[in-house]
């Protein structure tokens, strides 16, 4: 389809200003991240450091990790721990997720309403509401200040996400193509799995995405459950950049950009797979 | 065959041509894991704390607490802080998630035009979502601080402005700057999520349409957006049970100032609880929010003819 | 355990922590400084020792007052203040010379209750009903919004936490700041200031009621449940002895009185405990009652709202005093 120039630049100048409101504050944090602590409380902004300095990095990267006290070399074991956290709460929820979401969104059974508004319940409810209670039987277990016991809490809140995004993904899936499954003698498990998860892929990577970044970005339990860097992810390491009695914006931006980057990392793998699109075949029945 | 019909799908005319119990067990085996998942471990917790909402619970202590029924819900109505705190969380979600909608699917669309280098506009989207909240609560505290900013030395170097502006200072303004602050983060959210759902609608039913004399206008409001409903849907009710819940960034960026201006509910759920010890109060204030959000989600789901799936309609 | 001087009353109450005061021996409330000695005080009830002690002071920038010809000495009443950031704004050497931490959160509170002791109000009164309506408190809620009007204190106090605080001052930008004991030391590092080895440090100016500083202490409590008491009794009074704490002065001002005469103890921080041993023996402390922090949220949003131009202060302090008065009776 051709379109017209005007129509071309248009769309271009539009790109143009998205991405001036995407990286003003972006280049902000990162600008930041390299200032010196001066510059950054001078009356007048320094738009570029006279002096900039990597010294926050190198201080994450290059310091050994000897007791709790230094927040920059822990800063290093938080992001493993993130990683690792983030990464098994997607695998189970996605997988539970996608199974659990065809049945909402494909079969019929009694208290189908009700069990899926339970599950539903549980995301909606504030974490603060759980978190005594919940501290209390992560200890029982002998659980806390782990990532295990971080992967089952962060669990029960990514799985109904990805129930209900995944339920909803399905509902635009053709209906008829099960059938068309089972009459070729496939069972109900087989059409699942054979036909519709594949087609499913775009939905389950963006779910998969963004039930990474619920578990990545989650504060309050990491907060409240972890207390050394066996387990604390990054949120917590970041919070405890700005003590009462000290706070560089400068450590907590160079922080917020090491902490993006896996996500953007994955995102970026990820995109082409999302939106390469489902364009032809089912769809078109 | 057209792929249009299938959100509104006659489901209910077609005959099941199995059988219901094959079927119920079926579905019973695929929300096992994920029950299992989820109650495993939180069940116990959900329970209690619904049981804690029964007691007039005033320190972390076990031991006896009065019984007092539905009196901390009750408590609340009656309770003159917390209307200004429900105002402000209505205003910050419906505000919030109207502008995320709004701006995520014209971005989206823009996504899905013929632009160059399509890979990198898209890749760009990424960024703020990948920040973590309560960075991203810090840089925007540090954008609008009063002294040293960079909002106000950017209107200083536009000559739109040479006085510094409180931005957080008053407590309308601070809440719609938190608000600027929550937009400019979770609208990528919203935009991959129409852009998969985009995605799933032929180019050829705009060929049609074009063919039909429909002009650009027409065929988004008309083609596009009623077929984008199922996504809308989804992601609507996401970001709505988000925004009530909403907490790291009021924390990290104002503490519920000035003046209260951004105590939202789930912050004030939290000062109730752990400031002021009261937690069986707290623990009422916590189911009243999810009891808040179904009645907004269901609201959502009927407006969006999407019930069929949550046995609405 | 440690506590902040706001929790003895509600932990006491709810028997979080223990009842020591029959531990307590008497010598001790004649050889600790006055404001220690209330800060786990509850009802005439000891639930912990002191250890901690702080408060808030009166940092100035020596150059900011030099250039525009003032005295230091002024600086001893809230009045002298006042005259202070007039010349100093009036002489261009300071746009907003004062800066304060008066951000919705206990630091406002901890401001207020200066302000308010040193107008000679209360924060209740005998009966513990609500008095910072009346008198003293008032006045002080209007001298703070009156300094935001008149352009002598920074706008942006109103969003500002202590380390805001700090941040402007070492920046240069604010003349005069109250803060706690920390800010010595940093706002005098070339690395971490750019006003360094200009700053000194006085005691709370005073107003017509005195000069009391806020009571920013904290306590070693021990844990009601706990199983180990005698031994916790043991440590704890092993940290707060004299011995120890001497030894510690740099990081944290001794809570006994002869301390601040010995030689060693002043040299660690000639400037500060020269003023501390002044200060911490005359200290006002926030409501000691059962459910403090339900009490200091009203305030704070009233004051707030006073401090915004939302309400005069008498009304802020009415609707504030109506809020708690039914807390209060509790």
């Amino acid at each position: 389809m051709r379109h017209s120039r005007s129509y071309m630049i248009a769309i271009h100048v539009a790109a143009v200003v998205m991405a001036v409101v995407i990286l003003l504050p972006f280049a902000w944090l990162i600008i930041s991240s390299i200032s010196p602590a001066t510059d950054l409380v001078s009356s007048h902004v320094h738009w570029w450091p006279a002096h900039p300095t990597l010294s926050r990095y190198k201080a994450v990267f290059s310091s050994s990790v000897g007791g709790g006290d230094n927040v920059a070399a822990n800063f290093r074991l938080a992001m493993v721990n993130s990683l690792i956290v983030a990464g098994a709460t997607t695998a189970v929820s996605l997988a539970v997720g996608a199974l659990g979401g065809y049945s909402f969104a494909r079969l019929r059974f009694r208290m189908r309403r009700t069990s899926l508004f339970t599950f539903l319940a549980v995301y909606m409810l504030p974490p603060i509401a759980l978190v005594i209670p919940l501290y209390l039987a992560l200890a029982n277990l002998h659980l806390l200040d782990s990532k295990i016991g971080l992967i089952l809490t962060y669990c029960s809140i990514v799985t109904p996400f990805c129930i209900w995004t995944m339920s909803n993904y399905y509902l635009s899936l053709p209906a008829d193509l099960e059938e068309a499954a089972r009459v070729d003698g496939c069972s109900r498990l087989g059409a699942l799995v054979r036909v519709i998860l594949p087609l499913a892929a775009p939905g389950l990577l963006t779910t998969a995405m963004f039930g990474f970044l619920l578990a990545w970005d989650e504060f309050l339990f990491a907060l409240i459950f972890t207390s050394t860097s066996n387990a604390k992810t990054i949120p917590v390491a970041i919070a405890e950049f700005t003590g009462k009695y000290s706070s560089d914006f400068g450590l907590i931006a160079a922080g917020g950009v090491l902490a993006a980057i896996p996500p953007v990392i994955l995102a970026l793998l990820f995109q082409r797979f999302i939106v390469g699109g489902l364009t032809s075949g089912a769809v078109k029945g | 065959m057209s792929a249009t019909g299938v959100a509104t799908a006659p489901r209910k005319k077609r005959g099941r041509r199995v059988g219901g119990k094959g079927e119920a067990r079926f579905a019973f085996l695929l929300l096992l894991p994920a029950a299992l998942v989820v109650f495993g471990v939180v069940l116990y917790p959900v329970a209690r704390t619904f049981v804690i909402s029964l007691f007039d619970v005033d320190s972390p202590l076990p031991g006896s607490y009065p019984f007092v029924g539905l009196s901390n819900y009750t408590r609340v109505f009656h309770d003159p802080a917390f209307y200004g705190v429900l105002g402000n969380t209505l205003y910050f979600t419906l505000v919030s998630t109207g502008a995320e909608l709004v701006l995520g699917i014209a971005v989206a669309l823009l996504l899905n035009t013929p632009l160059r280098a399509r890979w990198f506009w898209r890749s760009l989207v990424v960024l703020p979502w990948a920040l973590p909240t309560i960075v991203n609560g810090a840089l925007w505290r540090w954008i609008y601080n009063g002294q040293y900013g960079a909002l106000n030395g950017l209107l200083g170097v536009l000559h739109v402005s040479s006085t510094p502006i409180q931005w957080l200072g008053s407590p309308r303004l601070a809440l719609n700057m938190v608000i600027v602050a929550d937009v400019w983060k979770n609208t990528s959210i919203v935009v991959f999520f129409i852009l998969a759902g985009l995605q799933t609608i032929p180019a050829d039913l705009y060929e049609q349409a074009r063919i039909d004399g429909a002009n650009a206008w027409a065929a988004f409001w008309r083609l596009t957006l009623p077929l984008l409903a199922p996504s809308i849907a989804v992601v609507l009710v996401l970001r709505t049970i988000e925004a009530f819940k909403v907490f790291d960034i009021i924390y990290v960026m104002t503490g519920g100032g000035p003046a209260s201006g951004t105590q939202t509910v789930a912050f004030y759920t939290y000062q109730q609880a752990f400031s002021n010890q009261l937690f069986g109060y707290g623990a009422a204030l916590a189911y009243l929010i999810v009891l808040a959000v179904f009645a907004l989600a269901m609201v959502y789901l009927r407006m969006l003819r999407q019930g069929q799936m949550a046995g609405v309609e | 355990m440690l506590i902040d001087v706001i929790w003895p009353a509600e932990f006491g109450t709810k028997k979080i922590i223990a009842d020591v005061s029959s531990k307590w021996p008497a010598s001790w409330k004649q050889q600790m400084l006055g404001g220690a000695v209330a800060t786990p005080q509850y009802q005439s009830h000891f639930y912990g020792v002191p250890w901690i002690l702080d408060t808030k002071y009166l940092f100035f920038n020596t150059t900011h007052l030099a250039k525009a010809k003032v005295d230091a000495a002024q600086l001893d009443t809230w009045d002298g203040v006042l005259k202070a950031a007039r010349a100093l704004k009036a002489n261009g050497v300071t746009k907003y010379p004062l800066i304060w931490s008066w951000q919705q959160a206990e630091a406002l509170i901890c401001d207020y209750a200066t302000l308010l002791g040193a107008f000679g109000g209360t924060f209740l009164d005998g009966s513990g009903k609500p008095a910072f309506q009346n008198g003293g408190g008032v006045q002080a809620l209007e001298f703070m919004h009156q300094s935001i009007t008149d352009g002598l204190s920074n706008p942006t106090s109103t969003q500002s936490l202590e380390e805001d605080v700090r941040r402007v001052f070492s920046a240069g930008q604010a003349s005069m700041a109250m803060n706690w004991t920390y800010m010595f030391g940093m706002a005098n590092d070339p690395k971490q200031s750019q006003v360094p080895g200009q700053v000194e440090v006085l005691q709370t100016p005073s107003g017509p009621g005195g000069r009391p500083g806020v009571n920013g202490s904290m306590a070693l409590a021990l844990s009601a449940e706990s199983t180990n008491q005698a031994a916790a009794w043991k440590y704890i009074t092993y940290l707060t002895s004299q011995p120890v704490q001497n030894n510690f002065a740099l990081s944290s001002l001794p809570v006994w009185k002869s301390s601040y005469d010995d030689p060693a103890v002043v040299k660690t921080n000639p400037a500060v405990v020269k003023q501390a041993k002044k200060q911490l023996a005359d200290l006002i402390l926030r409501p000691q009652v059962k459910n403090y922090n339900a009490i200091s949220q009203v305030l704070q949003t009233e004051i707030q709202n006073a401090l915004l131009g939302k309400k005069s202060a008498q009304q802020a302090l009415n609707d504030a005093a109506d809020k708690t008065t039914p807390l209060l009776g509790a």
